[in-house]
């Protein structure tokens, strides 16, 4: 028995043709997951809900369902998707519906509890401090979203009850991956190694074709990013994986494009945390087995901590950003000109900001700009943070000035005037799991 | 030559640590650069972006069996993917920025 987990988004607004191409091009797929939430991604779905109470999850998710879930159902595929966001509730609503329109009837099974932003302030202050710096949140801090990172036992609880559908709010983005495996296999909590390598073959497809050649910076010119293969995991009962992709489809699985994504994301490969397993793979080795299949050796995993990583968003000024294009000669100075033309005036209206960050595109702003000689054009880039948002439209405001009255040979990067953006503050914290009671529900559409 | 023309890599961001994944593309190579690629010559590489540059801001681990290095750079990201004002807010061309660093005098003798 081989379970075959295929991922075929790596966050929202991956390519939208993906699910089609894996289902139609994978022979043998027990399971086809996608993941849209990246950490800000939480803030920005609880601002949905707040304008639309039906809102709040990844509104792209119901269309790919639309457009799979008759061949999924057919062929027996199960469909994961953490789509769920902070209302998985309102997701199922949106895929039964869509669902019915074509005359279906698939049980759909959700997975809530990760989040508390209602009762943020019952949690003891040292449960609240930043994961990383210590800092304690600020106690006038209006959290926006609060989620606990839950890992793959609830995704097998729902699976347990044959769902044609699973909707999860947050949960670990391998857990959709290794959910599966614990369902099929039975792994029990006490299975570290083999759970370190589930959450390791997840590790590796949850973001996409960055497993299958996307983002390679090998010998990148060869390969068929246009008709990329999104990953599969085929993982056996004792947990070892092999990482492959659809048959007929553009990328390249090597050992080398795996080991990119591999050390994606990632700090001490001997403790690599997830909520059910530390994993270990410090140690690990490659093995090209066959053209576009890659075995994964020597994972290990060890018993998790008592504390789920959790995600806090709080509401945090704004920021705008510009972009004005100058050309040779002197592209360079001119965009310094700008540079220091935007802050005088804005000095001059008195518009409050916290921070001012310039870069000049083509010079500097990726890189230190040791590398360039004289460009051939710059593009000068500038944003800032301030706490008011009459500000920053007043800010975004100043930039036309500098078509007709600023230094020469410039013009516009993107037309239209850009607007101040909501920032909200991120603040990782570790929560007692004991706080969290992970729910599944399951409803027949 | 270049990092790049004997080895690859990926980077990210946690929070407001970036992380740097390189591999030997030649497993012959990765003595090279493990040697070459200290916590030491990682921090001066990317001393602009560093909070507080210098040595104790890189961790280094080392993956044998793959041939790989992997560098936490803490503070390195402006404040994280939700507070920086950069372009590339999660460090995703930091390992091409590593990779362009010449090593012609470094390299020479090596494998001869």
């Amino acid at each position: 028995m081989t379970v075959r987990i295929a991922n075929a988004a790596g966050f929202w607004g991956d390519d939208s043709e993906a699910p089609r191409r894996v289902i139609e091009h994978a022979a043998d797929l027990d399971y086809l997951t996608m993941d849209y939430l990246a950490e800000v991604t939480m803030a920005v779905l609880v601002r949905q809900q707040e304008q639309d109470p039906d809102r709040g999850y990844a509104t792209d998710f119901p269309s790919v369902v639309d457009d799979i879930l008759a061949e999924a159902m057919d062929r027996g595929v199960t469909i994961l998707a953490n789509a769920g966001g902070v209302n998985p509730q309102a997701c199922r609503e949106a895929v039964a519906s869509v669902a019915e329109e074509q005359g279906l009837e698939p049980t759909i099974a959700t997975v809530s509890g990760d989040d508390f932003r209602d009762r943020v302030t019952e949690f003891d202050d040292d449960h609240l401090r930043h994961a990383d710096t210590g800092e304690a949140l600020p106690a006038d801090a209006d959290v926006v979203s609060a989620n606990a990172y839950f890992g793959g036992f609830p995704v097998a609880e729902a699976l347990s009850a044959d769902p044609d559908v699973v909707i999860t709010g947050r949960v670990i983005d391998a857990a959709l991956i290794l959910g599966p495996l614990i369902h099929e296999y039975g792994w029990g909590r006490g299975e570290y190694d083999r759970l370190a390598r589930g959450l390791i073959a997840g590790h590796v497809i949850e973001c996409g074709a960055q497993a299958t050649g996307g983002n390679f910076l090998g010998e990148w010119e060869e390969i068929d990013f246009e008709h990329i293969g999104f990953p599969i995991a085929e993982v056996e009962a004792d947990g070892s994986t092999v990482i492959t992709k659809p048959a007929g489809t553009g990328g390249l699985v090597t050992p080398e494009t795996v080991g990119e994504q591999l050390l994606y994301e990632v700090a001490d490969p001997s403790a690599y945390y997830g909520p059910d397993v530390v994993a270990d793979f410090q140690h690990v080795r490659l093995e090209q087995v066959e053209t576009d299949r890659v075995a994964m050796h020597n994972v290990a995993g060890s018993p998790p901590t008592d504390t789920y990583k959790a995600s806090l968003h709080y509401r945090d000024g704004f920021t705008v950003r510009s972009d004005v294009v100058y050309a040779n000669p002197d592209a360079e100075s001119k965009a310094d000109r700008a540079f220091e033309y935007i802050r005088n005036r804005a000095d001059e209206r008195g518009i409050e900001y916290d921070r001012f960050r310039t870069e000049a595109f083509g010079v500097d702003a990726l890189h230190d700009g040791t590398a360039s000689g004289e460009p051939e054009e710059v593009v000068a880039r500038i944003a800032i943070e301030t706490p008011n948002k009459g500000d920053g439209y007043e800010f975004a405001s100043l930039f036309a000035n500098l078509g007709l009255g600023g230094p020469p040979a410039v013009t516009m990067f993107n037309p239209g005037r850009s607007s101040p953006t909501p920032k909200f503050a991120y603040h990782p914290v570790l929560v007692p799991k004991s706080e969290f009671e992970p729910t599944v529900e399951v409803t027949d559409a | 030559m270049k990092l790049h023309d004997i080895a690859h890599g990926r980077s990210g961001d946690k929070g407001n640590k970036a992380n740097v994944g390189i591999i030997a593309t030649d497993r012959d190579d990765f003595p090279f650069l493990r040697d070459l690629l200290t916590e030491a010559y990682v921090a001066a590489v990317f001393e602009a972006f560093l909070e507080e540059p210098g040595v104790e801001s890189v961790d280094r681990y080392i993956l044998p069996k793959m041939g790989g290095l992997n560098f936490v750079l803490h503070g390195a990201l402006d404040g994280g993917a939700s507070e920086s004002l950069r372009t590339d807010r999660q460090g995703k061309t930091f390992a091409a920025m590593l990779l362009r660093q010449e090593i012609d005098d470094e390299y020479e003798g090596f494998r001869d």
